[in-house]
C-alpha cells in the first residue's frame, strides 16, 4: 500500500497549497500580534514577506499581510496556535508524504516552538530528517544526518 | 488500527481533503483572543519544597534555590517555583500519568478502562514510539504453547547471576507473579482493537543470538526468552515486515475509555501538601502557559529514561560514556528522576542500560550512513566463532555469550566501549550451521553481506595478520600474543581462558583475514528512583511519599549495575507490569503482593 515516490512531489505540492489557502484565511483576525503589550514590535526588525521570502517560509505562505508588523520574537507557538488549532495542523500532516505513521505535527519528540522548522523569512528545515529520511515539503531542505542512528520510517508502519 | 484516510488523501481527493481539514482551522480563527488567566486558587500549601535535602519532611515553604555550590552537579537543584499568578489553569482529577511512553500507556488503558479521572501529561508531540515488544511469564498464550517457566530458576539466576547480586531480588517475584495476569488483560484488550500478541519463543524468527536451542551457547548465562511481540490479526509483526504501531493503539484505548492526553506539556515540578504527599505537578503547556493538575489518588511518573541527559546518565555510571550509538528517545532526559529527587526521593546508587553489543562503526567513529535502525551490525561481525579483542588487542570474553550479555565485558573491561572482530575465509565452513542465524534482525550472516560491507569501507580483508594488526592500530605485542593463544586453545579444543564453548573455538589460520569494528549501541539507560514492592517511590529513609509512584526506567529498584542481558524483554516487560501495578494499586484493586 505504499505510495510510489512519484507522487510525492504533487502530493506535497498539493499540501503546501492548502496550507497557503488555509494560512490566507486567518488574515482578517490576525493582522495583529496577541501581545498587544509586547514593546519588542518598533524596537526588533520585523521580516519582510511577499516575493521576496523563500517559499516554505511563513511570510511566503501569508501573503495577505497577516504577519505584517509582527516581530520576530512575537512568533511564539502561541501565536501561531491562536489561528491554527493543534487538532486542524496535527489532521493535516496525518501520514505525511505517504508515509504511514507519520507526521511532523505530532513529533515523539519536544518538537519545541513552530519557528524550530518553519522559518519566518528563511530556509525552513524539516527537523525529523536529523533522524529520518522524509521527503521535504516544496521549498524546505532536511536537517543535517544527526550522530543518532538513522531509522526509514517507510520501512516501519503499514496500515 | 483505525483505518485513516491516508487512500483518499493522497489521490486526486487530496488537497480538498487537506482543504477540508483545514475548515478547522479557519473556524479556529474565531477565536484568536487568548483565553484569560483563571483566578489562582488559594494555594492549599506551599507550592513545592525545593530542596533537595529537606527529604521527604513535610514542605515547609519553599524557599528559593541557590545555585549549587557543594559540588552537587546542576540537575539537583529543583526549580524556582511559578508564581500563582502564572498557573492559568487547574485541572483536577484521579490519576495523573507523566509520560505517554511504553510505561505509561499500559498505564493509563488500566486507569481509564477501571473508570478513573485520568490525565496524561507528555513532553513530546505525541506518544512514545512503538518499541520492540512486551514481556511477561506463564501467561495464559505462553501456557497454551508450552512455554512455561520456573519461578525460582528465574529470580536466582536474574539476581544472583546476571545482576551481579544487584537490584531488588523481590522485584523479580513481583513481576513474575503478575505479568501473566498483565499479559492476560494485555491479551484482551488488544483483542477488541484488531491485534494479538505472539511469544517470540513460539517463532522461529530470532532477534539475535539469544544462544537458546542453539549450538555452542553459553552455559553460564541461561536465556529466558520472554519477549512477547504486538501482531496483527494474521500473525504478521515487525519481523515479517509489518510492525504494528502498538503504542498508538495504547493510546487510542485509553482515549476510548477515558483517558485524557495533553502532549506538548512536560511537567516542571511536583507539588504536595503540607502532610508531604504528593498533590500534583505544574506543567507548562503547548502555549507556553503554567498550568497546575491536581491528582487525589496518584502521580505515576513515567517519563523514560535519562540518557538525553549526560551529565546525569555519566554521574550514575561513568562507563556509559564510552557509548557511540545512542539510540534514544532525546525526550529522555531523567525528568521524572530529576522530579523526585527534588522533594527528596531517593536514586538507585548505580544505573545500567539496555546495551546492543556489535553495532557496526566506522574508521572515523561516525555510524555507517547507509545501514538503518534495523540492520545495524556488519554482517558476520557478531558471529560467536570470531575473535574479538579491544582497540588494543586483547581479548576480553568469551564471543558465545548471547543476546546482549557481550555488552557487559565490553563497556567495563575496555577504555573505550570498541571491540575488533575478527574472522578468517573459512568461516562459513567452520562455524556450526545450527549456531547462528543467517537473516535475523541486526543483520545478514553471509559472504555476500561481508563482501558489500568490505567494498563500503566498514569491514577489512587483510592477506596476512600482520597487516590487519597494522590497520587495527593494535598494540603489536598485545594483540598478537592474543592471537596466538586463541589459536593454540583452538588446537587444545578448551577455552582455559574464558571457556567459549569448543564448537565456536574456531582456528584463524585461512587468509584472507576479516575484521570489523564495533561499538556498544544503547536504547535507555536502567535505573531510577527507588519503590517499594506497591510501585511507591521511596524517600532518603526508604520510605514511601505519599501519592507518589514511578514504574519504567524512571524507577528503580530493579536493575543493578549490570542490565540482565539474558531476560528478554525485561525492560518494557517489567516497566508496563509495573505501571499498570501502580495504577492498581492507587485504585485498590487486586494483584499479588511481594515480600509483604
Amino acid at each position: 500500500m505504499k505510495l510510489s515516490q512519484k507522487k510525492h512531489p504533487l502530493l506535497i505540492a498539493g499540501i503546501t497549497a492548502a496550507l497557503v489557502f488555509a494560512l490566507a484565511g486567518c488574515a482578517s483576525t490576525t493582522s495583529k500580534a496577541p501581545q498587544d503589550t509586547s514593546p519588542s514590535q518598533e524596537e526588533s526588525a520585523a521580516p519582510t514577506g511577499g516575493t521576496e521570502a523563500p517559499v516554505g517560509s511563513l511570510m511566503a505562505a501569508h501573503t495577505l499581510g497577516q504577519l505584517d508588523g509582527v516581530a520576530l520574537e512575537d512568533m511564539t507557538s502561541k501565536f501561531c496556535l491562536s489561528c491554527h488549532p493543534r487538532s486542524a495542523i496535527s489532521e493535516a500532516t496525518q501520514d505525511y508524504g505517504g508515509t504511514p505513521g507519520y507526521n511532523p505535527h505530532k513529533s515523539h519528540y519536544d518538537a519545541g516552538a513552530c519557528t524550530n522548522c518553519h522559518s519566518v523569512d528563511g530556509q525552513s528545515v524539516l527537523a525529523c530528517d536529523e533522524c529520518h529520511t522524509e521527503d521535504c515539503p516544496e521549498g524546505w531542505i532536511p536537517a543535517p544526518r544527526g550522530e543518532n542512528p538513522v531509522w526509514d520510517l517507510k520501512k516501519a508502519f503499514k496500515e | 488500527m483505525k483505518e485513516i484516510s491516508r487512500r483518499s488523501f493522497l489521490t486526486g481527493a487530496a488537497v480538498a481533503g487537506v482543504s477540508a481539514a483545514f475548515a478547522g482551522t479557519l473556524a479556529g480563527c474565531s477565536t484568536t483572543q487568548e483565553k484569560a488567566p483563571e483566578t489562582p486558587e488559594e494555594p492549599k500549601a506551599p507550592a513545592t519544597d525545593a530542596t533537595t535535602e529537606a527529604a521527604a519532611a513535610p514542605a515547609d515553604p519553599a524557599p528559593a534555590p541557590t545555585p549549587a555550590t557543594d559540588g552537587k552537579p546542576a540537575w539537583m537543584t529543583a526549580p524556582d517555583p511559578v508564581p500563582e499568578d502564572e498557573i492559568v489553569e487547574t485541572t483536577d482529577c484521579e490519576i495523573l500519568i507523566v509520560g505517554a511512553g511504553v510505561a505509561g500507556l499500559p498505564a493509563a488503558m488500566m486507569a481509564a478502562e477501571a473508570g478513573a479521572d485520568v490525565h496524561v501529561l507528555e513532553k513530546g508531540g505525541s506518544f512514545g514510539v512503538a518499541r520492540l515488544c512486551t514481556a511477561g511469564f506463564n501467561s495464559d498464550l505462553q501456557k497454551s504453547l508450552g512455554l512455561t517457566t520456573d519461578r525460582k530458576d528465574f529470580i536466582m539466576n536474574t539476581w544472583a547471576i546476571t545482576n551481579g547480586v544487584n537490584g531488588r531480588m523481590s522485584s523479580y517475584g513481583l513481576w513474575f507473579d503478575n505479568s501473566a495476569e498483565y499479559i492476560n488483560w494485555l491479551e484482551a484488550a488488544f483483542a477488541t482493537k484488531g491485534y494479538k500478541l505472539i511469544p517470540a519463543a513460539s517463532l522461529e524468527y530470532k532477534i539475535t543470538n539469544d544462544g537458546i536451542g542453539m549450538a555452542g551457547a553459553s552455559e553460564l548465562w541461561q536465556c529466558y526468552p520472554q519477549m512477547i511481540y504486538f501482531a496483527n490479526e494474521d500473525g504478521s509483526f515487525f519481523g515479517t515486515g509489518n510492525p504494528v504501531n502498538w503504542t498508538q493503539v495504547m493510546e487510542e484505548y485509553s482515549t476510548e475509555h477515558g483517558a485524557v492526553f495533553h502532549y506538548s506539556t512536560p511537567a516542571l515540578y511536583l507539588e504536595r501538601d503540607a502532610s508531604g504527599r504528593v498533590t500534583g505537578v505544574i506543567a507548562k503547556n503547548e502555549n507556553e502557559d503554567y498550568v497546575r493538575f491536581n491528582a487525589s489518588k496518584g502521580v505515576l511518573l513515567t517519563t523514560g529514561d535519562m540518557a538525553a541527559d549526560h551529565d546525569m546518565m555519566e554521574y550514575y555510571n561513568p562507563d556509559l560514556a564510552k557509548v557511540v550509538r545512542y539510540n534514544i528517545n532525546q525526550n529522555d532526559s531523567g525528568d521524572g528522576q530529576k522530579m523526585g529527587i527534588w522533594i527528596g526521593a531517593e536514586m538507585d546508587t548505580a544505573i545500567c542500560a539496555d546495551m546492543w553489543s556489535f553495532s557496526a562503526i566506522m574508521m572515523d567513529g561516525k555510524l555507517p550512513d547507509f545501514l538503518d535502525g534495523t540492520h545495524f551490525y556488519a554482517g558476520v561481525a557478531s558471529l560467536p566463532g570470531n575473535l574479538m579483542v579491544d582497540t588494543t588487542g586483547r581479548r576480553i570474553a568469551a564471543e558465545n555469550l548471547p543476546f546482549q550479555a557481550y555488552s557487559v565485558p565490553k563497556l567495563t573491561c575496555t577504555p573505550d566501549g570498541m571491540t575488533w572482530s575478527i574472522w578468517d575465509s573459512a568461516w562459513e565452513s567452520k562455524y556450526p550451521k545450527d549456531g547462528y542465524f543467517v537473516e535475523d534482525y541486526c543483520t545478514s550472516n553471509t559472504q555476500e553481506e561481508v563482501d558489500k560491507n568490505v567494498e563500503k569501507g566498514l569491514t577489512f580483508k587483510f592477506d596476512t595478520i600482520e597487516e590487519l594488526c597494522k590497520h587495527c592500530g593494535f598494540d603489536e605485542e598485545v594483540f598478537m600474543a592474543s592471537f596466538n593463544r586463541y589459536n593454540e586453545l583452538c588446537d587444545l579444543g578448551e577455552d582455559l581462558d574464558f571457556y567459549k564453548d569448543p564448537v565456536w573455538m574456531c582456528k584463524l589460520d585461512t587468509p584472507p583475514f576479516y575484521c570489523s569494528k564495533t561499538c556498544s549501541s544503547m536504547t535507555s539507560t536502567r535505573g531510577g528512583l527507588k519503590q517499594d514492592e506497591r510501585m511507591r517511590v521511596l524517600d532518603t529513609k526508604g520510605l514511601p511519599i505519599p501519592g507518589l509512584y514511578a514504574a519504567g526506567n524512571t524507577a528503580g529498584s530493579f536493575y543493578g549495575d549490570v542490565y540482565p542481558p539474558n531476560v528478554m524483554g525485561s525492560g518494557i516487560g517489567h516497566g508496563q507490569c509495573f505501571g499498570w501495578l501502580a495504577i492498581r494499586e492507587m485504585l485498590g484493586l487486586d494483584y499479588i503482593h511481594a515480600n509483604i
